[in-house]
């Protein structure tokens, strides 16, 4: 069931969205990456604990989808990126007020806890079926930068064992989690938070692993960011908020200032 | 006079309520058409051989469920239509389940047996045959999603149909075949054109059942709908999205004014 829900929840972003849209103004209105989705609610009951009388209410998105549905007028206080370019997109267009590095995040391969497959070049083998995110969406993005920084031969046994090249990462984890594929390209989060998957790091074979930087934003299109927002983002940045996102497999940015 | 005045405020209020409620379907798919040509890019999603592909591969599926549907859903509908059985009912009633069922479920059931360890699906991959994530995967999700809409209708029309004709025909000396061919079929082909338009409509806009049983690789299974919302979750976003999404409207009306009109009522009967 659990799983179930996982999955339905990329595929029906948008409408659980546009239907929560609410006038209240005590409320915090976080719109964040779906990979998050673990981890956020650690963060917001530590903020809670500090501003007890604010109301943080999340929704969950692939981050192009929310930054979308942000440039379309929804009422969102805070955006948290899973990618630094749906970031970009809103501060260009002059709807962020302040910007926030919080976390990177590392491309592995899961697979089974009791899967034989131990590196990446044993996804290239007989009957390994992989998935990966579709180009274009941002996980399958960075596992086309990994599967380019591989000999091109190895690449090519892995591209033949592609059965899904998938809209969102949380679908590519299911297709794991279900056991219709034997290893998918996520996040490494998205391990730490799964039950019976274990996480292939990429970073031996590839010197350096592909990662994502997750990137917090304060929405304000005409007035000043609310004094939640503020608080908001200045709780993510503090030491409580590192010590969370590092227990769920983040790598917190430490700030020098 | 009081009486024919406020028949005939109801009556204008009767038709514009009608007339806003047509517009609650207008309108948005006009917004879509505006958007697309404003912010997106039909003419590049056309040239695009990605979103040729996914069209093809949809228009085939949808068409190969439709006419699997209507192959197969024919004799059920009418093997449960004449079988005057509290069984028959209840087994009707049960065909329209996949109607009330989230996609995404119908995709988990159609797993939990085609799956690669599913019931069928397990022994079939020893066997070296691979279901899910195939063509043939995209076509089942479609079938089991969009079929019991042909069957449904297929179903009324069959009761509707007055037995007494059939009866007839047997007295007059036709036989079983030929009766069903000129005596059931013109009754019931209305219903059956219906519902196997419904059928085809909804196939091709199946996407739930589709991602989770078949996945989404492009010229395999990745339909247009999947298509669209890999679009919306790239950096294309909305205005790909959108323009993908005016292709598949615009083609689905031109397809359906063409079914409508070769499968009209006026026709069936000539």
């Amino acid at each position: 069931m659990l799983r179930l829900v996982r999955l339905a929840i990329p595929a029906l972003i948008g409408l659980g969205l546009l239907a929560g849209c609410s006038g209240d103004g005590e409320e915090l209105r976080v719109f964040a990456a779906a990979s998050l989705t673990d981890v956020m609610p650690r963060l917001v009951e530590g903020f809670r604990e500090q501003y007890p009388s604010t109301d943080v209410e999340v929704a969950y998105g692939g981050s192009q989808a929310l930054a979308s549905q942000i440039e379309e007028g929804a009422p969102a206080d805070v955006f948290v990126s899973a990618d630094v370019l749906q970031a970009q997109r809103l501060i260009a267009l002059d709807l962020a007020a302040d910007r926030l590095d919080l976390a990177r995040n590392a491309l592995v391969v899961a697979v089974a806890a009791g899967s034989a497959i131990d590196s990446i070049e044993d996804l290239g083998g007989n009957d390994v079926r992989v998935a990966l995110g579709a180009p274009g969406v941002p996980v399958g993005e960075l596992t086309l930068q990994a599967l380019a920084q591989l000999p091109a031969a190895i690449a090519a046994e892995i591209r033949k064992n592609v059965i899904t090249e998938d809209p969102n990462v949380r679908a590519v984890l299911s297709r794991v989690e279900l056991g219709e594929a034997d290893a998918g390209f996520v996040y490494r989060t998205d391990v730490t938070s799964a039950s019976g998957l274990r996480a292939v790091e990429l970073a031996g074979a590839l010197g350096t692993a592909p990662e994502t930087t997750y990137v917090v934003l304060s929405i304000a299109e005409d007035d000043p960011p609310s004094e939640d927002a503020d608080r908001f983002l200045a709780y993510l940045g503090g030491p409580e908020a590192a010590a969370i996102l590092r227990a769920a497999g983040f790598e917190p940015i430490v700030r020098t200032t | 006079m009081n009486e024919g005045w406020t028949r005939r405020v109801v009556g204008r209020g009767w038709v514009v309520i009608a007339l806003a409620f047509g517009l609650f379907f207008i309108v948005p798919l006009v917004g879509l058409f505006v958007r697309a040509l404003t912010d997106g890019d039909v003419g590049a999603e056309l040239r695009s051989g990605a979103t040729w592909e996914a069209l093809t591969l949809s228009v085939a599926t949808a068409s190969l469920a439709t006419a699997l549907a209507i192959i197969l859903g024919t004799p059920l509908a009418y093997l449960l239509a004449s079988t005057p059985s509290r069984w028959a009912r209840a087994a009707a009633t049960a065909l329209e389940l996949p109607l009330v069922l989230p996609p995404v479920v119908a995709g988990i059931a159609l797993l939990t047996v085609f799956g690669r360890r599913g019931y069928l699906g397990e022994p079939l991959d020893q066997a070296g045959i691979q279901i899910s994530f195939t063509t043939a995967a995209v076509v089942l999700a479609q079938i089991f999603v969009a079929a019991p809409f042909y069957i449904r209708s297929a179903y009324g029309g069959f009761l509707g149909a007055d037995p007494r004709y059939e009866g007839v025909a047997y007295t007059l000396g036709l036989s079983r075949w030929q009766t069903f061919r000129r005596i059931t079929l013109p009754l019931v082909w209305p219903a059956l054109a219906g519902g196997a338009v419904l059928c085809w409509a909804r196939a091709l806009g199946e996407f739930g059942a589709t991602l989770l049983f078949a996945g989404s690789l492009s010229g395999e299974t990745r339909t247009l709908p999947i298509a669209i919302v890999t679009a919306f979750e790239s950096p294309a976003g909305l205005a790909g999205a959108v323009s993908i999404s005016v292709i598949l409207v615009l083609f689905a009306v031109a397809l359906l004014l063409v079914l409508v009109r070769s499968t009209s009522v006026r026709g069936a009967y000539r």
